[in-house]
């Protein structure tokens, strides 16, 4: 059952409280506050669907997949360059006329101070895929980290794909034809606390601040869709090329990786203009950091030099990924006003409920007892513009997702949220423990997820590996 | 709005529905409502409000000639900002109505819509909130019969627990656990005893471990789970207490009737979720009971608001009665003449599917009964 409301305008006081007499139809009286002043009216005909009925979840289901033993025979193809052409860094991007550069606000080269997709604007179409190591030794597994970064290389600067002669199956899958498209895809790759066991003598290199991300009180996690040594987000601006790179990298690091789990996602256009919409049709991501700020980057996103971490860390971050469906159904039978207040946008334009544009800044010092912006609505909770709240804001990598049908026929549709911090408690918790028991709440369920540390970038050195300071 | 723009081509449903939109731009103020506004011409309007003043105007309602119909409402509206509200609006006369912050209640002048008459009109009569007392009071009357009940079902089980008769302990638990999934309606405000009575362990930390886990669905997992009634009789006994506790309190429980109004179809977007995908099952395969239980649940609330609702948008509250009939026999044909019920998963795809899609549209049409059941405002001055 959801905690009694703060905001007047949802059933406001303390409608549930157990001393309260009963007065059916009579909006409860706060202390100090008549029953007739503007707040209550407001109360008494502003009707909220929070749910009040039965706590409930999605199901649980799988058990945890669990990292098996098996013989590491890396292919010969695992350390071989593509050959023939390759692109060169810049901000040139191949990959059809109308693609948009893969390069980010600060960097356009795959071997610079940070993972080139971090700061990527998002592109049309992603993957997010888990995978659990299976390699059983720590060479095995520095083998596994420097297969993962050269393909990740060769997918990106693309070219002629290998010839292993004619005996051999293709070093190349082909979905793109006989030459890969150069810098038409952008990879993050995030390594998860399980990582850190005996398995491989890490327990003492695991970073301070990773931890597995545990259930919020309304989450219900999936272990069939949590967690995981490896993450790695593929993003490109056609739904083919993210499925050639997914699939190059799993057929080269078979036997040492295994997929744990995957949910595919898409960027909508905006609709009309301004900030893409999510599922539930409220454009979504407005009040994001400044990637082009440098100094908001090194403030909020990339770990420090000098702090809780280990200084090989530096120029990484940390990755939030929560995938959480919508009860798009449900939602959809909300009137709009209603939508409107447990956002705290309007719908149609993106304004904040006091503003009159898209990124008008919310002055909720103005409104301090929520009549315009409900004290409950989602972005005043996760961002409430305080001097206090600036350190914890994240910043936001949202994906659309629609993967067909629960049991009984509803759409399976949601958000594949993702987000980097340098912190996750002081950001990402801190901002969810917030958004605990808000209204929004009741239309979503977060069903799965993790938290993943992604290693800071190659530095200019083109034989070095992702996660180098580890193994 | 019950436009339907079908199509792609969502401009021309818009012109097939009402022959184009009109629209029109009005201002408020603290000490103006709409001045100087010109009428549209029959059809659908896009009325964009702005507020002008320095202050939040609380409420902004576009308003039939009677002062009673209302076809538009801006709730809240911010210093400087605009937002819209979409009407269908039928020859005749209509005016605004402005809540200001002071309280003061300001109208503007009527106006005369003129044109060709118009389908696909929606407005409603605010409630009297008398009346929705009444329906809460009629509500509580019918809750206290069926906790009178409840409470001796769960003694009864409870006494089935301790004195050791497992297969007498299973057969009282469905009609116990039933007449708890009737009071949907009230959930809300049992808030507490709610958790103790019926909380699923899906949304608890360590689920059927936690300590939480306690009420008709750990008795459940327990009785269908092999657990033994020595076991049990913790969970019983404990169930029972927390029935008897809130039969005791009720009496001084508010009802909201904000709330009892959501429920008329929040208990069955409860019913989709949660028992139509078997989430909530615990080894008694009675998920097809549960939803029966809940319709039942749904026609109480509405049954207790009928008065209110047919004063608000007369007609509404007939087809919701006999669609409402439909869904519970659709229900109740999947119990045996034994009183046990077919498993969820054992019914056909195409069973499932109709079960499902019969509830869906349901949901859809119970979904604006709280709209409709929204407070008339005070009248307290005029411009």
């Amino acid at each position: 059952m959801n905690a009694p409301s703060q905001d007047p305008q949802q059933h406001g006081g303390c409608p549930f409280s157990m001393a309260a007499p009963a007065a059916d139809g009579e909006p409860p009286v706060r202390d100090g506050e008549s029953s007739r002043d503007p707040v209550d009216n407001a109360e008494s005909h502003r009707l909220s669907r929070r749910r009040l009925l039965k706590l409930g979840a999605v199901g649980s289901g799988l058990a945890a997949a669990t990292a098996g033993s098996g013989l590491v025979q890396l292919p010969q193809a695992f350390a071989s360059p593509l050959s023939g052409q390759s692109g060169t860094d810049g901000p040139a991007f191949a990959d059809g006329a109308s693609e948009v550069t893969m390069q980010s606000a600060q960097q356009s080269s795959f071997e610079g101070e940070h993972q080139l997709g971090v700061l990527s604007e998002p592109t049309p179409y992603t993957s997010m895929v888990a995978f659990d190591v299976i390699a059983e030794t720590r060479a095995e597994l520095r083998d596994l980290l420097q297969t993962l970064t050269t393909r990740m290389r060769l997918l990106y600067k693309g070219g002629l794909p290998q010839d292993d002669g004619p005996a051999a199956p293709a070093d190349d899958n082909g979905i793109l034809g006989p030459s890969v498209p150069s810098r038409s895809v952008a990879f993050i790759f995030g390594v998860g606390a399980s990582l850190f066991d005996e398995r491989f003598g890490l327990i003492s290199s695991k970073p301070a601040t990773l931890i597995t991300m545990e259930s919020f009180p309304n989450d219900n996690l999936d272990p069939a869709l949590s967690q995981g040594d490896f993450s790695v987000q593929i993003c490109a601006n056609n739904a083919d090329t993210v499925v050639h790179a997914l699939r190059d990298i799993t057929m080269h690091t078979r036997g040492a990786m295994q997929p744990r789990w995957q949910l595919d996602g898409f960027k909508s256009p905006p609709r009309p203009a301004g900030t893409p919409r999510n599922l539930m049709g409220f454009m979504d991501g407005i009040a994001n950091p400044d990637t082009s700020e440098p100094s908001a980057m090194q403030q909020l996103v990339w770990v420090p030099q000098v702090g809780p971490e280990s200084a090989w860390m530096a120029g990484g971050t940390f990755q939030v990924v929560r995938i959480i469906r919508m009860f798009v159904e449900f939602w959809d039978r909300a009137a709009n006003y209603e939508q409107e207040n447990i956002i705290g946008r309007r719908k149609a334009t993106g304004d904040p409920l006091d503003g009159t544009n898209e990124f008008s800044t919310p002055d909720y010092q103005s409104d301090p007892q929520g009549l315009i912006t409900p004290l409950t609505a989602h972005i005043r909770l996760a961002n409430p513009r305080t001097t206090a709240s600036g350190p914890s804001r994240i910043l936001r990598r949202g994906y659309n997702y629609a993967r067909g049908l629960d049991v009984n026929g509803e759409l399976d549709q949601g958000l594949l949220f993702t987000c980097y911090q340098q912190n996750l408690l002081n950001q990402f918790i801190t901002v969810q423990g917030r958004l605990i028991n808000e209204p929004l709440a009741d239309f979503i369920s977060p069903i799965g997820g993790g938290y993943f540390f992604c290693p800071p970038g190659l530095g200019g050195d083109s034989s070095a590996y992702f996660g180098r300071g580890l193994v | 709005m019950t436009f339907a723009a079908g199509g792609v081509a969502q401009g021309q449903a818009q012109d097939h529905l009402s022959g184009g939109t009109n629209t029109t731009l009005v201002t408020v103020s603290s000490t103006a409502c709409a001045p100087g506004w010109r009428a549209p011409r029959s059809g659908r309007t896009v009325v964009t409000v702005e507020n002008v003043t320095a202050a939040t105007i609380y409420e902004v309602d576009l308003v039939g000639a009677n002062q009673t119909s209302l076809y538009g409402e801006i709730e809240m509206l911010a210093p400087g900002t605009k937002d819209t509200m979409d009407v269908v609006l039928p020859p005749g006369r209509y005016s605004f109505t402005c809540n200001a912050f002071s309280g003061a209640v300001l109208r503007s002048a009527v106006e005369q819509v003129s044109g060709p008459p118009v389908s696909g009109t929606f407005s409603f009569t605010p409630v009297d909130a008398h009346q929705l007392q009444l329906a809460t009071s009629a509500y509580r009357a019918s809750v206290t019969q069926w906790l009178q009940r409840l409470g001796s079902a769960t003694a009864a089980l409870e006494s089935a627990v301790k004195s050791g008769q497992l297969a007498h302990a299973r057969q009282l638990w469905l009609p116990a656990h039933l007449d708890y999934e009737r009071l949907g309606g009230a959930y809300g405000a049992f808030a507490d005893f709610n958790e103790e009575i019926n909380a699923t362990p899906l949304s608890l930390q360590g689920g059927v471990t936690s300590p939480y886990f306690t009420g008709f669905f750990a008795l459940e997992y327990g009785l269908w789970g092999g657990q033994t009634t020595s076991q049990l009789s913790p969970t019983a006994v404990a169930l029972d207490q927390a029935v008897h506790s809130l039969i005791a309190q009720f009496p001084r429980i508010a009802l909201v009737p904000g709330d009892l109004a959501l429920s008329t179809y929040q208990i069955l977007e409860n019913t989709l979720q949660y028992e139509m995908t078997g989430e909530t099952d615990e080894g008694s395969n009675t998920n097809l009971a549960t939803a029966w239980a809940n319709v039942e649940g749904t026609q109480m609330a509405l049954n207790a608001l009928g008065p209110v609702l047919r004063q608000s948008r007369p007609g509404v509250l007939p087809r919701l009665q006999q669609d409402l009939a439909t869904m519970a026999a659709a229900f109740k044909a999947y119990e045996a003449p034994d009183g046990t019920w077919e498993p969820l998963q054992s019914l056909t795809t195409s069973q499932h599917e109709s079960l499902d899609g019969q509830l869906g549209g349901l949901l859809g049409e119970l979904s604006v009964v709280p709209e409709l059941l929204q407070p008339l405002q005070p009248a307290t001055g005029s411009s």
